[in-house]
């Protein structure tokens, strides 16, 4: 029977893997961010490799699930849109102007990089730079920035 | 690439600052030393955007947010432990022990990663840059390189650019003034022949002869002769001066292409890059000889019109020019609004062509999972979709053609009202039937100027996209420049030393971290060890292709940067995995760069590389057209060209990147032979997959992630315990073994 996973914080801050071999610090990724954030999290050493497989993060004890679920949102961040002021085509970019939940920005995509409808509903929009910014619910935008939204959707 | 452009980028597409500001630097100069590198965290700890300054200084790493400062020492960091989120990274400066808190978080998005992998780079560093960068020109150029890479040219205006595109006119001068005058000629003398049928039909009314009418056809008849005379000089001068200078730019584009370093290539799509130097270059053709014009003449027809029209009779003048500006903006209105569509159809469009790019392709794969009939609903559903966007767009424009139409036809209406009691003597002052005529032959004049310049803004958006696309390659420094007063080693000994070298291509992720060591003259070294681990970059930095980020490489004793790369270049020779053909004979392939190549030295050089045997069974021989379009050859045989091509050109350092891995064993013993012959008295540097080909190399040098692991003869290689080189060679060996069973 395979080892059972037990998560917790190192006091460098940490996630620490507990193994009967020692501590192993972790990075979690999701295996599916964006149709199941909520399961398969693969735990990754310093040096890349798998050391656990997380089908379902209930299944932990809740010390590990709560320091895990802490890493996860840390590493789930993006920028979500709540209002999209401007959206011009330049000389081969589309610049945006927006209010997002997090603060006002501008960013710009490439021309033929088109916003992308997520599993769960929503949108998500990369940017150039390799940031995203998500609309949860395009149907809850004002009119001019579903408007300006609608024409670039598939 | 010069500072201010970045910084100007960063404010005008970033809205962040293009430097820190100065009162902080002197700051943090004061608290920690000379500042060597900073970069900006731009998300708080509730990622909500926010300004936090990172500096590295001499002695201490410190942050600034709102006039709040953080101070570590150097001494005190162990390293910096990195989770990269979806659109963010986590930083924990950690201390030296793991039993305490970590010395600061920091979170940033993606935009600033470059930034702080530079601060992340520099501070793990083993050892300190000997000439450390200006650090307001890496912050800049590391924030504003993803905006760069994507457009690269500087936002001017489009009257900059259009004005920019203009001076390649300037050696044209006289085709331009001889079709700019035919263009106004061919203008005015369209206006002649409606009037002179008014005065006709004046005439016929007054009760003239047919001998007094004379005089007016035969003008009518020099109008149209002059006319199609002006019309065939206009359209043949501005034809031709659009082609010379479309001819022009793509010379000039072309040729500075070819200065361009590998870098610049490596970012834009190949694609891309043709697109400039064909279509885009066309399309400033069309604009160049036909649009800048067409438009400045249906300004001009209108005018002409206008002035005519209120000079026979301003009343019914008014009725044609007031609804100009109405008809104009919605003809305005109508582009923008279709350009909307168009977007929209583009993005329809581009799925539809996603499906096809991405089953074409891979039919086979398609075929072997029997997924026929779900790719045809794949492409369906996109096809749907286009349909329904395309049939939006004509919807669009099959509703304002009839309308315009319908205005034109109500503006001749209107002309008809108007005239007709003035024409029965009811009302109003006397109109002559002639000049009535003549108003409704102008009437009809009227729509193709307004259409010309309702859809100039398209036309010129066109033009100015093409020219922005050209300009960005021509504004385009090379990045690998001869410095002032080369050094010309020629020839070259061939003694390399890599002495503390790093490198990363993108500013992120470090490549190549401390690589030193030296090549003596004459000396075959090969270069081992897993995937990604350098060793190509090792030989694209030997080329110069990239110059170090970090570090030295000297040449015979000098600094590879500080050589005359054209003398230096010529005696590098390489070959290749998959070498490349140019479309061209045997013979242009294997002399490539040689003026006059001696047949002898060509037969002889194919012969050392075992390539003449092969050549000389071809009906051809030498002649043989190969690359595209040309006779097909194999892997090995290919290989064996650019061998000779190598022999031909008598490199003193000669670089092997896996010139055996895309071959068969038997055609791996040819080349391998072929090799032999031509490493002899030359410096190599040798890549090879089958590590067994190494096993003549006079050392083996083994990288692994970036770092030198081991050097050393192969069988001192194969003694180390646990070694890399070790390891490798036995899973290799395994393999070997399993694949013969």
């Amino acid at each position: 029977m395979s080892e059972p996973i037990r998560l917790e914080r190192a006091p460098d801050g940490r996630l620490l893997l507990r193994r009967e071999t020692g501590p192993v610090p972790v990075r979690p990724r999701r295996c599916f961010p964006w149709a199941s954030p909520g399961e398969w999290i693969s735990l990754r050493d310093d040096d890349g490799h798998e050391q656990a497989l997380i089908h379902l993060p209930e299944t932990l004890e809740p010390a590990s699930r709560e320091v895990l679920q802490q890493e996860l949102r840390d590493s789930a961040h993006t920028f979500e849109i709540t209002r999209i002021h401007e959206c011009r085509k330049e000389i081969e970019l589309r610049c945006w102007r927006v209010d997002t939940a997090q603060g006002p920005r501008i960013f710009q995509t490439e021309l033929d990089e088109w916003p992308q409808r997520l599993p769960l509903g929503g949108i998500l929009i990369r940017d150039l730079a390799g940031d995203l910014y998500t609309v949860p619910d395009p149907e809850n935008l004002d009119p001019d920035s579903r408007q300006r939204l609608w024409v670039l959707l598939d | 690439m010069p500072a201010p452009l970045n910084q100007r980028l960063i404010a005008s597409y970033l809205e962040q600052p293009g430097q820190i500001p100065n009162n902080l630097r002197r700051e943090a100069e004061t608290r920690g030393g000379p500042v060597i590198l900073y970069a900006l965290a731009d998300l708080g700890p509730d990622h909500r955007l926010r300004e936090t300054w990172i500096l590295l200084c001499e002695n201490a790493l410190l942050t600034v947010h709102q006039s709040v400062w953080t101070q570590i020492d150097r001494a005190a960091i162990d390293r910096i432990d990195a989770t990269p989120g979806l659109s963010s990274t986590r930083w924990r400066i950690l201390g030296k022990t793991d039993t305490e808190a970590p010395l600061l978080e920091l979170r940033f998005s993606r935009r600033q990663q470059r930034g702080m992998e530079n601060i992340k780079i520099l501070l793990e560093a083993d050892t300190p840059p000997a000439n450390p960068p200006d650090p307001d020109t890496v912050y800049a150029d590391s924030t504003a390189e993803p905006v760069r890479n994507a457009q690269a040219a500087v936002r001017g205006s489009e009257l900059a650019v259009i004005w920019r595109l203009l001076r390649y006119l300037l050696p044209y001068k006289a085709d331009l003034w001889i079709g700019g005058f035919a263009a106004v000629m061919l203008t005015l003398l369209t206006l002649v022949p409606p009037r002179l049928s008014g005065l006709i039909i004046d005439g016929l009314q007054a009760g003239e002869t047919l001998q007094d009418l004379l005089p007016l056809l035969y003008i009518m008849a020099g109008a149209f002769l002059f006319r199609g005379f002006f019309l065939w000089i206009r359209l043949r001068r501005m034809a031709f001066m659009g082609e010379r200078v479309a001819h022009d730019i793509r010379s000039h584009v072309y040729s500075h292409l070819q200065t361009l370093s590998l870098r610049f290539f490596t970012r834009k799509q190949t694609g891309s890059i043709i697109a400039r130097c064909s279509s885009d270059t066309d399309r400033l053709w069309d604009f160049i000889a036909f649009g800048i014009i067409e438009v400045a003449l249906s300004v001009l027809m209108l005018l002409g019109l206008g002035t005519v029209l209120m000079l026979l009779d301003w009343r019914m003048g008014l009725i044609l020019t007031i609804p100009v500006p109405f008809i104009l903006f919605a003809f305005y209105r109508h582009s923008t609004g279709m350009q909307t569509i168009f977007l929209k159809a583009w993005r329809k469009w581009s799925d539809l062509t996603s499906v096809l790019s991405g089953t074409i392709p891979g039919i086979r794969v398609v075929k072997a999972f029997h997924q026929e009939e779900r790719e045809v609903r794949r492409f369906g559903a996109e096809n749907d979709a286009c349909l329904e966007t395309f049939t939006r767009i004509h919807k669009v424009w099959t509703n304002f053609w009839p309308g315009l139409t319908l205005t034109f036809q109500i503006i001749t209406l209107s002309i008809y009202a108007f005239a007709l009691p003035r024409l029965t003597g009811q009302t109003g002052p006397e109109l002559t039937l002639g000049t009535f005529v003549t108003f409704l032959l102008y009437a009809g004049m009227f729509m193709q100027p307004l259409e010309t310049i309702g859809q100039m803004t398209r036309m010129m958006n066109k033009a100015v996209s093409s020219a922005h696309r050209i300009f960005e390659i021509l504004d385009t420094e090379p990045q690998i420049q001869d410095v002032p007063d080369p050094v010309v080693l020629d020839p070259l000994k061939g003694h390399i030393v890599f002495e503390n070298v790093g490198f990363t291509y993108d500013g992120v992720r470090p490549v190549l971290k401390d690589i030193s060591f030296e090549v003596k003259p004459g000396e075959v070294i090969g270069l081992v060890g897993p995937s990604g681990a350098g060793k190509s970059t090792v030989i694209n930095l030997l080329a110069r292709f990239y110059d170090p980020v970090l570090g030295t490489i000297r040449i015979d004793g000098t600094d590879l940067r500080g050589l005359d790369i054209g003398a230096y270049r010529r005696q590098v020779g390489m070959v290749l995995q998959d070498p490349f053909l140019f479309h061209g004979s045997l013979l242009e392939n294997i002399s490539y760069g040689l003026e006059n190549p001696d047949p002898a030295a060509v037969i002889e050089a194919a012969r050392a590389a075992h390539a003449h045997d092969f050549i000389c069974g071809l009906e051809q021989g030498y002649e043989t057209m190969v690359g595209e379009r040309g006779q097909t050859l194999s892997g090995g045989e290919r290989q064996r060209i650019s061998i000779a091509r190598a022999i031909l050109h008598n490199p003193k350092i000669l670089i092997l990147d896996e010139a055996t891995s895309n071959v068969d064993t038997e055609t791996e013993r040819n080349i391998q032979d072929a090799l032999d012959r031509l490493v002899e008295g030359r410096t190599v540097i040798a890549i090879a997959h089958r590590l067994s080909t190494l096993r003549r190399a006079d050392r083996l040098i083994v990288l692994k992630d970036g770092r030198i692991a081991e050097s050393g003869t192969h069988d001192e290689l194969l003694a180390l315990e646990d070694g890399v080189f070790r390891k490798l060679y036995e899973l290799q060996q395994e393999l070997h073994q399993r694949f013969a069973v």
